[in-house]
């Protein structure tokens, strides 16, 4: 005889649907438990369009100081070949302005302002290819090579040295895809100076440092 | 075997005509990606600056010669190069203005523009500062008339969809004036950079 | 002889007929006479199986008769037309027009040992509205000779005007451009350059759903005579 038939020794308080629901449930427990999983994973799998969203190729991760100081840790990683850590003191020695830096002064309508920073690192790290930007009141960045103008005869340099120029460390031998190092070893502290020209009326209020995306540090231009 | 009878046959009928209609209007409401496509058009004219997302943007100025060069390089041309004149103030971080991706549209929708074979590369453009770049355009002398610029408000991203925010800025050019352009052939030497002073 | 029918005799649809009369057989209509013929191995086939030996015979057969052969690729002819001729080929319409030899034209190719280049100057117009990279060439002219790098990312196209690395060619405008080819010294000069000339259709991928020009598909073969250039 069919178990859930009702027969009369049956209470009559239980509903023949109660009893056909319990039964649905435990028919499809493991995919209702499934269920939610099998979800997440859907909508993970239709998420190629957000990939910009958590793929790091945007400066997203600040790591902040309203002081001159700050301690920069990030992982860095070259076309999935290569990869690091790179660990750094950042320090603001000063923010003023200048005259002319590098071979360039400020275009008419601006200033230029000279920041000289001090890098400390392990004579181990990858500490090239650094940027260095002034972030103004309403968080406007201001970058190199522009709103300035080259002084007549001089040759102003292409480009930042993030590094000691006849010590550098090490750096990335595109060619070859490994890290090479240079003879000389790298001082475990040295100067970076950085010429920047910004509108006049703006005063610079954050100093922005970077590497690789995703991390970036932010200073305090000090007094 | 199957015996088809009236409800099936009904029934049949029904679904097909179903698909049909359910066809017939998801072909003709808007789909969500043609609506997430639609660009950021900014109309403006010669002169008038335009305000996008990362700064503003003014054409001042409209030239034209087969020939153009920097200091160390000259571009010919059998056609004609259009030189435009385009102040340029971003506005957030430094910009280096769209030259390669914007294109001179003719009135009758043919596109000139690329990556032309002499240029002062234009920016990066500090925020707050107004930069002025002469960016040359490779064109035929009868597509002049009517024409007008439209640029991007950023160069296209390696990964990623296309620059959806644009200007198009109307360069004024009448038939006389076309023909005038036309007619010119004093070479355009294309300045550096510059930044304007307040 | 007459059988007692049982009553009114029913036909399949439930609709009663006439009662027959003595002697008289049942008009057979086609449906019937498929139905006695199923009758008679109802008790061995089932429709289904009936279904599926159909199926089979008709699969059978059709190889039998060449229907499962791999199909052959069409070998297209493809003619060889003149220099001066214009091509079209899905991102510009060519036109090669004379072929070089030479050590170097400076300062845009410049020489180097072991090495001589092999030079055609050609017309080409974007099709369509749109500006064409004129790299492109590279995917729809393909050079014969002896001597080539076949890996090597050829040919060099530059603008005939102002010897400049050509850009874009723009629409409806006709740029001249010099297309150019490395070759090792060592290998004898071709008396002519063959050219294939392929058109390429603007399609979707069906890897990535990008539009790309794909399927190569050749169209023309011009053969240029080289005249040699002795300028260094």
């Amino acid at each position: 005889m069919d178990a859930d038939a009702p027969s009369v020794a049956d209470e009559p308080a239980t509903p023949r649907h109660a009893t056909a629901d319990r039964r649905w449930w435990d028919r499809n427990k493991l995919w209702l438990l499934l269920l939610a999983p099998l979800l997440a994973l859907a909508l993970a799998a239709s998420g190629f369009r957000f990939a910009r969203l958590y793929v790091p190729w945007n400066y997203t991760r600040p790591q902040v100081t309203a002081g001159t100081t700050l301690t920069f840790n990030q992982d860095w990683a070259y076309q999935a070949k290569l990869k690091g850590h790179r660990q750094a003191t950042l320090t603001v020695v000063s923010v003023r302005t200048a005259e002319s830096e590098d071979g360039r002064k400020a275009a008419p309508g601006a200033i230029l302002y000279r920041i000289e920073l001090e890098f400390s690192a392990a004579p181990d790290v990858l500490m090239e290819g650094c940027k260095v930007f002034l972030l103004g009141p309403d968080g406007t960045m201001y970058g190199r090579g522009s709103g300035t103008v080259d002084l007549p005869g001089a040759m102003p340099g292409f480009s930042l040295s993030c590094v000691p120029r006849d010590a550098p460390g090490p750096s990335i031998d595109a060619v070859h895809d490994v890290i090479k190092t240079s003879e000389r070893e790298r001082p475990a502290t040295w100067r970076v100076v950085e010429s920047i020209a910004l509108p006049e009326g703006v005063k610079p209020t954050q100093v922005r440092v970077q590497w690789d995306p995703p991390d970036y540090a932010l200073l305090g231009v000090g007094s | 075997m199957i015996r088809a009878s009236r409800e099936t046959l009904l029934t049949i009928l029904l679904i097909v005509a179903a698909l049909a209609v359910g066809n017939v209007i998801t072909a003709r409401l808007p789909k969500a990606d043609e609506v997430a496509n639609l660009p950021f058009v900014h109309t403006a004219a010669l002169g008038v600056p335009v305000t996008m997302r990362t700064g503003t943007f003014a054409v001042t100025k409209v030239d034209a010669s087969p020939i153009v060069g920097t200091q160390l390089d000259t571009a010919v041309t059998g056609g004609l190069f259009l030189v435009l004149t385009v102040d340029v103030t971003a506005s957030g971080e430094p910009l280096y203005p769209a030259s390669d991706d914007l294109r001179i549209v003719a009135s009758d929708g043919r596109e000139f523009g690329g990556r032309p074979p002499v240029r002062e590369v234009c920016g990066p453009a500090q925020p707050g500062l107004t930069l002025t770049c002469m960016l040359p355009v490779e064109i035929t002398p009868d597509a002049l008339a009517g024409s007008r610029l439209r640029l991007p408000a950023a160069n296209r991203d390696i990964v990623g969809p296309g620059e959806s925010e644009y200007a198009e800025i109307d360069l004024g050019i009448s038939a006389d004036a076309a023909a005038e352009l036309a007619g010119r052939t004093t070479p355009i030497l294309l300045a550096k950079p510059t930044v304007k002073g307040k | 002889m007459t059988h007692p029918t049982p009553g009114t005799p029913e036909t399949p649809s439930g609709a009663t007929r006439a009662p027959l009369a003595e002697g008289e057989a049942p008009e057979s209509t086609p449906l019937e006479r498929v139905k006695k013929a199923y009758d008679l191995v109802s008790d061995v086939v089932s429709p289904k199986t009936i279904g599926i030996v159909v199926a089979a015979l008709a699969i059978i057969v059709a190889g039998l008769v060449g229907g499962w052969d791999t199909v052959e690729a069409v070998d297209k002819d493809v003619p060889t037309v003149e220099a001066g001729t214009p091509l079209a080929t899905g991102p510009f319409e060519v036109t090669l027009l004379r072929a070089y030899s030479t050590d170097g034209i400076k300062p845009a190719i410049y020489p180097a040992q072991g090495k001589r280049y092999l030079v055609v100057v050609a017309a080409i117009k974007a099709s369509g509205t749109e500006p064409q990279w004129a790299n492109q060439l590279r995917d729809v002219i393909t050079l014969s000779a002896p001597g080539l790098d076949q890996k090597a990312i050829q040919p060099t196209v530059y603008r005939l005007s102002d010897g400049k690395i050509a850009g874009q060619a723009q629409p409806s405008m006709t740029t001249e451009v010099v297309c150019v080819w490395e070759q090792r010294s060592s290998a004898p000069i071709p008396p002519t350059a063959q050219l294939r000339v392929d058109q390429r259709s603007w399609r979707q991928s069906t890897l990535d759903g990008s539009f790309k020009r794909l399927d190569p598909d050749p169209i023309a073969v011009v053969d240029l005579p080289i005249t040699q250039l002795d300028r260094p």
